[in-house]
């Protein structure tokens, strides 16, 4: 009721007015009435009610103090102000608006992709005392060996920082007991994991103490996504039994949404369900480093360094106690990253860059507006040194000025709010093919109030301005009208200018490199013909292929069915599907005759395995000797092709074929019958060494690539493709078919999104700062009119002129270039890991934008310039 | 010099305003103004420039709530009546009124001049 009268107050002033009024109206003609009874005449009487009263005015004043009000009334007062000034002014105010809305727009989508995959917590209890550890072999290029489950138990028996330590690996296996057989990712893991990341289940429980020993009642937990997905969020489905690997599963619980991490795992089963894992030869193998990571939580007290020490005195331990057993020549040794560092790592150079990128077009978009607003309020100062001279406190103006920015600043804010929500799905589908947790991306709470903030920090940044002239100067402004406070403001518009293109420099130098690594990328010989390639992966039912015989038919068939197809010209199976960098199994092997030095890494290289035609297929190169036959058999003595690289490194003077190396330390002997060209597993990767061996030498392959050349379009033979699988096996599921042209599109996906991106942002900046030099120019013009009259009454010519006027601006131009292009010079190391094929401070891209800067700037400054020299002398001394 | 007769402690006028309202129901600021010094027999003369900010801030409190309506010369005028919290705000001034009164006339009886 009290807040409510208040706001009527505020909002409903002229009824309030209109009520004072009655009120102190009524007052003095009852004062009247009364002294009239005394003999006074109605005029006396009134004037005498009037002069014990006191000060009307004064009694309404604090009237309205009584109500506390005052400073809302100004608010109101101001707000009223401004929006009118803006009516006044609409081409003003929409350049303001689009101006702050592009910039505060940009922002805002950026951060809201940063805070939805950097900022925000892990669903995890306390994530920062989260660690991953890793055994790496630096000096043999192997950034992660894995643990064996021997490993594993010394890590967890001997380490001192870690309240406990849990196993995690990920692999894939056929879910039945549904309609159709399913392939599942599955994640691997002991029975505390979920503890150790504090998860709590969504329905039923977590694995308990025990359900990971060998022996134990396979169970399961389902992730959300797949509950959701394939049971339809059933309850029921806890206390279902589903079978996998020929034994029957019960799930005993589902998990909460979480993110896909370390991979998108959508069932869950405790270490022993998990066949390989529980294998005799696994367990006991300090060699079969099966697991992929290792999660630990810190001890209260430890931090992550000590913890780190803390783990490397365990692998120095057991370097010395199992020699054979670790690579210390490979320079054997632990690591540990925050689980946080882990999930985001790739994802922090990227989005930082852009959100910097993004925050420097806003500030050249707030120099803009700041540019704008000075010019405009030289126009305004007569205007305003009335209202000082009138009485109007200094402070009053300034408030009233800072509620016009800011109220241009919200205005901004508001439709770049509604710039970001409309774009920011495009955003989000783009980053979802190279960052984490982007279906989590979302304008909420902390994004509004960091759009907010921003805005708000807009409106007081183009907001807070010299302050009003005084003294002296004020009679000159009131004289003078437009001219008198100019000159200092004219020196910080100046300065605005050269502080934009000194930002611009570092965007356009961002965006030229993205865009040449991107062009780079894009140009890259992979060393295979991507053209007229069709990719078909497949993971096999193993449980029902369960040995060699029946995987290697069936990979046999499907090569015959596919064959069948008209166009097809030749077919084949490879292990893994080149260029999208899963390719990256390295083996050890040694040379025969070929002794090693000590303390020298193991040769190794990745290795590889595939049917006949493969590189007649891919259309890698034979450079000596053959290609796999049909007589290499699983009898024959084995065979291996190698590639250029290989043969580089090992017999840069002999030739290798027939040479022979060993995987398993001279137990078998494998000869080398070819050299092939080097082919890339990663378009932004150099090939490294490798070995491919024939399908036959493998345990048959349980998931693989078949693919095919046609003389036909690729994409049209999809179907086809799936008919003729589906003869060779009618219960096989397909994993996903691509040509191979976009397995390498995909490759591209994020350098152009960082490239596109950073030029769109660097167009932005580009255009706001032409305006920017070419607003303060027609300013100059404006203000030298009678000067540029009177040099041309005196004979300068329009060459003179318009040359003066460039050379203001090109000034300018100048020196701005020379500091940005040093700030670009540091700042441009920070991208060196989103680039390839180009240095951070590649001279040409630096030229590029120098001279591209000058010609927009030039541009930009001619506009101005042509209407100075089109001033008639005349006119232009008649009008002061 | 200020006119000691008429000049009153600061908070005193909400106090009287308070202490007329409460025994009578209705009454618009002039009438206040008179019953004021009415009752105190013109001993205290309420500056009237002063009076109506002290109802408006009264009002804004919620001491007071104020209505339209039609005075016994039929013209339109604010009438003001006590909130509940105006009364127990009453109470308690005058509560400490007294306190403070006394106090002060102790302090004064023991200082005297014999």
């Amino acid at each position: 009721m009290n807040l409510l009268s208040r706001l009527r107050a505020v909002f409903h002033r002229s009824a309030i007015e209109r009520e004072l009024n009655q009120e102190l109206e009524f007052h003095l003609a009852m004062e009247a009435k009364t002294l009239e009874r005394t003999g006074l005449s109605p005029a006396a009487a009134r004037a005498a009610a009037r002069r014990s009263f006191g000060g009307v005015e004064q009694a309404k004043e604090a009237c309205r103090d009584a109500w506390g009000t005052r400073f809302l009334d100004n608010l109101r007062q101001d707000l009223g102000y401004g929006l009118r000034g803006l009516r006044r002014n609409p081409g003003f105010s929409a350049v303001v608006v689009l101006t702050l809305a592009l910039g505060i727009g940009a922002n805002t989508a950026i951060f809201s992709v940063v805070h939805g995959v950097l900022l925000r917590d892990l669903p995890y209890a306390a994530p920062d005392r989260l660690l991953m550890l890793n055994q790496a072999a630096p000096k043999a290029g192997q950034a992660t060996l894995g643990f064996s489950v021997p490993d594993f138990m010394d890590f967890r028996a001997r380490n001192r920082a870690f309240e406990s330590l849990a196993e995690y690996h990920s692999m894939f296996f056929i879910l039945l007991g549904r309609a159709e057989p399913e392939r599942v990712q599955t994640g691997v893991v002991s029975d505390n994991f979920f503890e150790l990341l504090g998860v709590k289940p969504l329905l039923g429980r977590t694995f308990l103490p025990g359900e990971d020993q060998q022996g134990a009642a396979p169970v399961l937990m389902l992730s959300y996504d797949f509950w959701q997905h394939s049971f339809g969020g059933d309850p029921k489905v806890v206390g279902q039994v589903f079978e996998m690997n020929n034994k029957p599963h019960t799930v005993v619980g589902v998990l909460p949404p979480l993110p896909a991490f370390p991979n998108a795992d959508q069932l869950f089963m405790p270490a022993s369900a998990c066949p390989f894992r529980g294998a005799e030869r696994v367990l006991t193998n300090r060699n079969g480093r099966i697991i992929q990571n290792v999660f630990g939580r810190l001890k209260d007290g430890v931090n992550p360094t000590q913890a780190l020490d803390d783990a490397r005195r365990v692998g120095a331990e057991l370097c010395g106690e199992f020699p054979q057993n670790y690579p210390q020549d490979d320079g054997y040794t632990v690591e540990a990253q925050g689980v946080s560092r882990a999930f985001t790592g790739h994802a922090r150079t990227p989005l930082f860059v852009l959100l910097a990128t993004s925050g420097f077009v806003l500030l050249i978009a707030c120099a803009n507006v700041a540019n704008l607003t000075l010019a405009r309020l030289v126009r305004r100062d007569r205007e305003l040194a009335v209202r000082v001279a009138l009485g109007a406190g200094r402070g009053r103006i300034f408030r009233q000025l800072l509620t016009e920015s800011t109220l241009l600043a919200l205005l901004g804010g508001a439709a770049g709010l509604l710039f970001a929500s409309s774009g920011l799905h495009v955003l989000i589908d783009y980053a979802g093919r190279f960052l984490p947790r982007t279906n989590e991306i979302a304008i909420n709470g902390p994004v509004l109030a960091f759009t907010l903030g921003v805005t708000l920090l807009t409106g007081l940044f183009f907001g807070s301005r010299p302050p009003l002239p005084t003294g002296d100067d004020l009679v000159n402004t009131l004289k003078d009208g437009a001219r008198g406070a100019s000159s200092g403001r004219h020196r910080l518009r100046s300065l605005l200018v050269v502080g934009q293109v000194a930002i611009a420099v570092p965007l356009l130098v961002g965006a030229g490199l993205a865009a040449r690594s991107l062009y780079n990328l894009s140009r890259v010989d992979p060393g295979l013909d991507t053209s007229r390639v069709l990719a078909t992966n497949i993971a096999l039912n193993w449980s029902r292929l369960n040995d060699f015989q029946k995987r290697f038919d069936f990979w046999s068939r499907a090569i015959a069915e596919v064959q069948k197809i008209s166009s097809v010209q030749s077919v084949a199976v490879s292990g893994f599907e080149p260029l999208n960098g899963v390719a990256n199994n390295l083996a050890n092997f040694r040379l025969e005759h070929q002794a090693l030095a000590t303390n020298t890494p193991s040769p190794h290289a990745i290795t590889l395995a595939s049917t006949e035609d493969y590189f007649k297929t891919v259309g890698q190169a034979l450079l000596r000797g053959r290609f796999f036959l049909a007589t290499d058999t699983r009898t024959s003595p084995p065979v291996a092709i190698i590639n250029q690289s290989l043969a580089r490194h090992y017999w840069p003077a002999a030739d290798p074929i027939g040479r022979r190396l060993t995987f398993d330390n001279g137990t078998t002997w494998t000869t080398i019958v070819g050299v092939v060209a080097n082919a890339r597993q990663q378009l932004n990767a150099e090939p490294q060494d490798e070995i491919q061996v024939p399908l036959t030498n493998t345990g048959g392959l349980i998931a693989a690539t078949v693919l095919l050349r046609t003389n036909a379009a690729p994409a049209a033979l999809t179907r086809e493709v799936r008919a003729a699988i589906h003869r060779a096996d009618p219960q096989q599921p397909i994993t996903r078919i691509e040509t191979l042209e976009q397995v390498r599109n995909n490759a591209l996906t994020s350098p152009r999104l960082i490239a596109t991106l950073l030029a769109l942002f660097a167009g932005l900046a580009l255009l706001i700062t032409a305006a920017g030099i070419g607003g303060v120019l027609a300013f100059t013009v404006s203000q030298r009119t009678q000067e540029i009259g009177i040099r041309m009454a005196l004979g300068a010519s329009r060459g003179n002129v318009l040359w003066m006027i460039v050379r203001q601006g090109l000034g300018l131009v100048a020196a701005g270039l020379v500091l940005g292009t040093t700030a670009a010079f540091f700042l441009s190391e920070l991208m060196t890991t989103l680039l390839y094929g180009v240095p951070p401070t590649d001279p040409l891209t630096f030229a590029a934008v120098v001279a591209v800067l000058l010609a927009v700037a030039a541009c930009a400054c001619l506009v101005p310039a042509r209407r100075a020299t089109s001033i008639d002398p005349i006119t232009a001394l008649h009008t002061t | 010099m200020p006119d000691y007769k008429s000049e009153l402690l600061q908070g005193t006028l909400d106090l009287l305003i308070l202490r007329t309202l409460a025994v009578n129901d209705a009454m618009h600021g002039w009438a206040i103004s008179q019953r004021i010094a009415q009752l105190s027999r013109d001993a205290l003369t309420v500056n009237q420039g002063s009076l109506y900010p002290a109802l408006h801030r009264l009002e804004a409190q919620g001491m007071v709530e104020a209505e339209w309506g039609v005075s016994d010369h039929n013209r339109q005028a604010k009438f003001y009546h006590l909130t509940r919290a105006g009364r127990r705000q009453l109470v308690d001034e005058t509560a400490y009124w007294q306190r403070f009164t006394a106090a002060v006339g102790l302090v004064l009886k023991a200082s005297a001049p014999t």
